[in-house]
């Protein structure tokens, strides 16, 4: 019993104090921590609570079309869906470091050739835009890394153990070169859904929603002087409609001195990035809301299959064999159609439609992924001995066989996200799934697919490079995360299992 | 076997009263589809006293863990019953089994499968409180420290995983966690396998310590035979499932009455010369066993099994014709290759296999013309494919009681009982045949 009695330096010595007695403690580093933390989510509190609200916006409304079905009748929420819309409109009011009014990048020439004005420090658009966009991208690593900086404090000054397993799982994915690659992908795509408004270089409402309601200011070459024109307008004449027609490509200017980082849409000419960026948004909704359904179906089915097993399992296998055998493409077209009209298909211009169908019709694949691991873990003897102790078996299956699958569930659930945003994206294409007016990146695609060979071959290429770039990421970070949990899977090759311990008895 | 308990001394109040009865109990393992179903416990009758020490040896696969694992709730009877204080265990349902369940307690083989690697200790050791919501959370953070206490762990130790522990560190937490409700009864299989001998003995003390502190009783199972004499009070030597022979512990030691006690015993390096050098060897290994044996459980293994009178033959040649029996048997176990099977459908016989049983058997003794005539037709048997013929054959030639009737339990001395049908008066005892008897 080596060390047993010794006192141990590295152990607090009063384990029984609470975090916060700790932190009242020793107050300095958690201070230093939170104050930064407090100044960057000042600086943007307008435009992270304006993201959460729309998400709870959709919440709302989803959840109150699911309990209005489930009871027979309607829930009336459309008091609360106006109230949040109306609390997001004031949080986009409230002024932010990095939005479009601070570092603004619309503005015109006030002569051929001459300064800008309007613009930040009379910049160049592009060189504008670029700015903002790149401290917005920066603003989005520096707060993701603050929040692991915080974990890493929490970890060093307050945390009454001064191990436990995660911190080696954390370790080995810190040295995982293709786990970070797929790390700062995702994070730039969240990055993009969560800063949609203030990112692209100009407003979904502006340029995709009701361009005939507002203004564009430039100056007119042919005039010789500044002029104005509704937006619906100077869009039509900047459309890239392909061989022979007009077109405005990646990075370049339109007549109306608009800068367009990836060129423009066919006509009506909507500006491809500001529809790529609010398409972010709408992806990421649908991932995250589908394979939220999927890992819930998904990990009851695999919990309580694997701690009953014999007919529970056999039933759950038949149950979720039988979803997957449906061709999954086909079922998604007929929901979508069969939706068609319904109030259901309205929230979110149909995304919520589909993210429920995707949800419902994908849980199998993952709950057959994260199976194995149910399975091994059920049959470790801990399980055993809280059973032997009388602990109920839903206190079982959420101690100690949830942690040890929330690992795996983290691996797949990622990879199959890229899967549900192709298929969102191929519901789109083939003009199904999410409706106009809200930008769907498979809708571009199918939009530039003629012009593909053409001049305005970027309509289709550049949200289909974004698409595989995205989903390469997700299944990047999986690859990691599962690396970091189970370092025998990556040097596998040629290492016999460890053996197991006898049986005896 | 009678209620009072020897000259042992007392260890706490109301020991000699039946704390656990097992009676006539079955454990099954279903084998699946394919597989055969295992009958890990067969038959099986065992009385543990309020406050005594059991210990239960056995080779391994024999059966002592799915015990353990019967007597806490784990397993489901095929039959027989588990009585607690005189209730049968399947009686009792809903809350009154989940109060049970704190009565009894399992401190697992594997110490570090058994613990949860991802709890840090102290919540491990908590867990039964909770699951029995054993008074308030603060009561139960000072229970933790003082089981950590009791099992001489340091209580700052709560806050670690059981991955940063020494293997002696996990078995005294997962003594802990089996103490936490205050059980009556601990099953402790293999407490101290895998420990090195310092470890071991500190572990093997705190078990003795906490047994007085706190009233225990246990069920030692171990296959390290000096754990068990150093610690049980009474011993019960199990084999296929079920007990061949029991009695206090120093009395079994000291002069083993059945044919499988006197076997394990020899293979014991003692300190005594005697006992080293004339180990008694032990054919074969203990098949899984997934048939009920129609006589004694050892027979086919026993090195004092009875021979029938109809042949006088010596030890050589009965010992070809276990062997040829052994072969029956094994080949009867295990499912027949593609070409035996077509084989035994033509009734044809694989010459070579024959060549080859007949040499192994019969190289270089000399039997009499009928049992060579018995020996071949079983070998035709066999190489044509029919084990459970040649097994049928084979004991109707040569079997005895051994292998028709079940021994019964025979006194063998004060509080013991031994079957095996050598207790018979008509029977020269096991110690005399094995040469070990006048200990
Ligand atoms: S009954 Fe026969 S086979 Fe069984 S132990 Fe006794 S002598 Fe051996």
């Amino acid at each position: 019993m080596t060390g047993a009695h010794d006192p141990d330096p590295d152990l607090d010595p009063n384990p029984d104090t609470s975090l916060t007695a700790r932190v009242r403690r020793d107050p300095g580093p958690a201070a230093r921590w939170g104050a930064v933390m407090a100044v960057l989510v000042a600086v943007e509190a307008g435009a992270l609570a304006a993201a959460l609200l729309s998400v709870v916006a959709s919440v709302v409304a989803a959840l109150a079309w699911l309990v209005g079905g489930a009871t027979g009748a309607g829930v009336p929420v459309e008091g609360v869906l106006a109230a949040l819309d109306g609390a997001r409109a004031a949080a986009e009011a409230v002024p932010t470091l990095l939005s479009r009014e601070t570092i603004p990048n619309q503005g015109h020439r006030t002569a051929a050739g001459g300064p800008w004005t309007g613009t930040f420090l009379g910049l160049e658009p592009a060189h504008a835009w670029a700015l903002r966009a790149a401290l917005i991208y920066a603003y989005a690593f520096l707060i993701g890394y603050w929040l692991f900086r915080g974990y890493l404090v929490f970890r060093r000054h307050y945390r009454a153990a001064e191990w436990t397993p995660r911190d080696d799982r954390l370790d080995r994915f810190r040295d995982h070169g293709w786990g970070r690659f797929g790390l700062v992908v995702v994070v730039l795509f969240l990055a993009t859904a969560a800063f949609a408004p203030a990112l692209a270089p100009t407003t979904p409402e502006r340029n995709l929603v009701a361009p005939c309601q507002h203004q564009v200011t430039y100056y007119d070459e042919a005039a010789g002087s500044v002029a104005s024109t509704p937006v619906c307008t100077a869009n039509l004449e900047s459309a890239s409609n392909g061989a022979g027609g007009p077109n405005v490509g990646p990075l370049s200017y339109d007549d109306y001195g608009r800068f367009h980082p990836f060129g423009t849409l066919p006509t009506p000419g909507k500006d491809l990035f500001t529809f790529l960026a609010a398409g972010a948004r709408v992806s990421l909704f649908v991932g995250l809301l589908a394979m939220g359904i999927a890992g819930t179906l998904a990990v009851a089915f695999a919990l309580v299959s694997a701690y009953y097993r014999g007919p529970v399992d056999l039933a759950a296998v038949v149950a979720g064999d039988s979803v997957m055998t449906l061709p999954s493409l086909l079922v998604l077209i007929l929901v979508a159609a069969t939706f068609e009209g319904h109030p259901l298909a309205e929230v979110y211009s149909g995304a919520l439609v589909v993210a429920l169908a995707l949800g419902v019709t994908r849980w199998p694949f993952l709950w057959r992924a994260i199976r194995g691991p149910s399975l091994g873990v059920a049959g470790r003897t801990w399980i055993d001995a809280a059973r032997s102790f009388g602990q109920h078996p839903a206190t079982t299956m959420r101690r100690h066989m949830l942690p040890a699958i929330a690992g795996y569930l983290l691996v797949y659930g990622s990879m199959m996200l890229g899967g549900v945003l192709v298929a969102t994206a191929a519901l789109s294409f083939l003009n199904l799934g999410v409706q106009p007016p809200t930008p769907e990146w498979g809708r571009a695609i199918s939009l530039g697919e003629p012009y593909v060979a053409t001049q305005s071959w970027h309509v289709a290429t550049i949200p289909g490079v974004l698409i595989t770039l995205v989903v390469t990421g997700f299944n990047a970070l999986g690859d990691g995360v599962r690396d970091a949990l189970d370092p025998h899977t990556a040097a596998e090759s040629g290492v016999a299992v460890a053996a197991t311990g006898g049986d005896g008895g | 076997m009678s209620e009072s308990d020897g000259g042992e001394a007392s260890v706490s109040a109301g020991r000699g009263e039946t704390l656990i009865e097992v009676s006539d109990l079955q454990v099954r393992y279903d084998g699946g589809w394919t597989g055969p179903t295992v009958r890990a416990v067969d038959g099986l009758d065992l009385r543990i006293e309020r406050g005594e020490t059991l210990g239960l040896v056995g080779e391994s696969g024999c059966g002592k863990t799915t015990l353990c694992r019967a007597l806490v709730g784990l397993e489901r009877p095929a039959s027989g019953a588990v009585r607690f204080d005189g209730t049968p265990v399947a009686d009792r349902s809903g809350a009154d089994r989940r109060r049970w369940r704190g009565d009894v307690a399992m401190v697992f083989q594997d110490a570090d499968a058994s613990l949860d690697d991802r709890l840090p200790v102290g919540e491990l050791v908590r867990e039964p409180l909770d699951a029995h919501d054993w008074k308030r959370p603060a009561d139960r953070r000072e229970r933790v420290r003082d089981l950590l206490d009791a099992v001489g762990l340091d209580r700052a130790w709560e806050r670690r995983y059981p991955t940063r522990l020494s293997a002696g560190q996990r078995r005294r937490v997962g003594v802990a966690r089996a103490l936490a409700l205050r059980p009556a009864f601990v099953a402790l299989d293999e407490p101290v396998s895998g420990l090195d001998a310092s470890v071991r003995a500190g572990v093997l003390n705190l078990l003795a310590d906490l047994q007085d502190e706190f009233g225990l009783t246990y069920l030692l199972v171990a296959h390290d035979l000096s754990v068990v004499r150093h610690l049980a009070d009474r011993t019960a030597v199990m084999y296929r499932g079920t007990i061949l022979e029991r009695g206090p512990t120093e009395a079994l030691f000291a002069d083993p009455a059945h044919p499988y006690t006197h076997v394990l015993l020899s293979a014991i390096p003692g300190p005594e010369p005697s006992s080293s050098s004339d180990r008694i060897p032990l054919r074969g290994s203990p098949a899984t066993p997934t048939e009920q044996p129609s006589g004694c459980p050892f027979a086919g293994r026993c090195p004092a099994a009875i021979r029938p009178d109809a042949h006088a033959l010596d030890d050589g040649t009965w010992e070809r014709i276990d062997r040829l029996r052994e072969i029956a048997r094994e080949r009867c176990r295990r499912a027949p290759s593609l070409r035996e099977r077509a084989a035994s459908i033509l009734g044809i016989g694989t010459g070579a296999d024959a060549a080859d049983l007949r040499g192994a058997v019969l190289d270089g003794i000399d039997p009499p013309p009928a049992v060579r005539e018995e020996i071949d037709a079983a070998i035709d048997h066999l190489a044509a494919g029919r084990p459970a013929q040649a097994r049928r054959f084979l004991r109707a030639a040569f079997g005895s009681e051994c292998d028709r009737e079940r021994p019964a339990d025979h006194a063998v001395g004060e509080e013991r009982e031994s079957h095996c049908h050598r207790h018979r008066e008509e029977f020269d005892s096991p110690g005399d045949v094995l040469g070990r008897s006048g200990e």
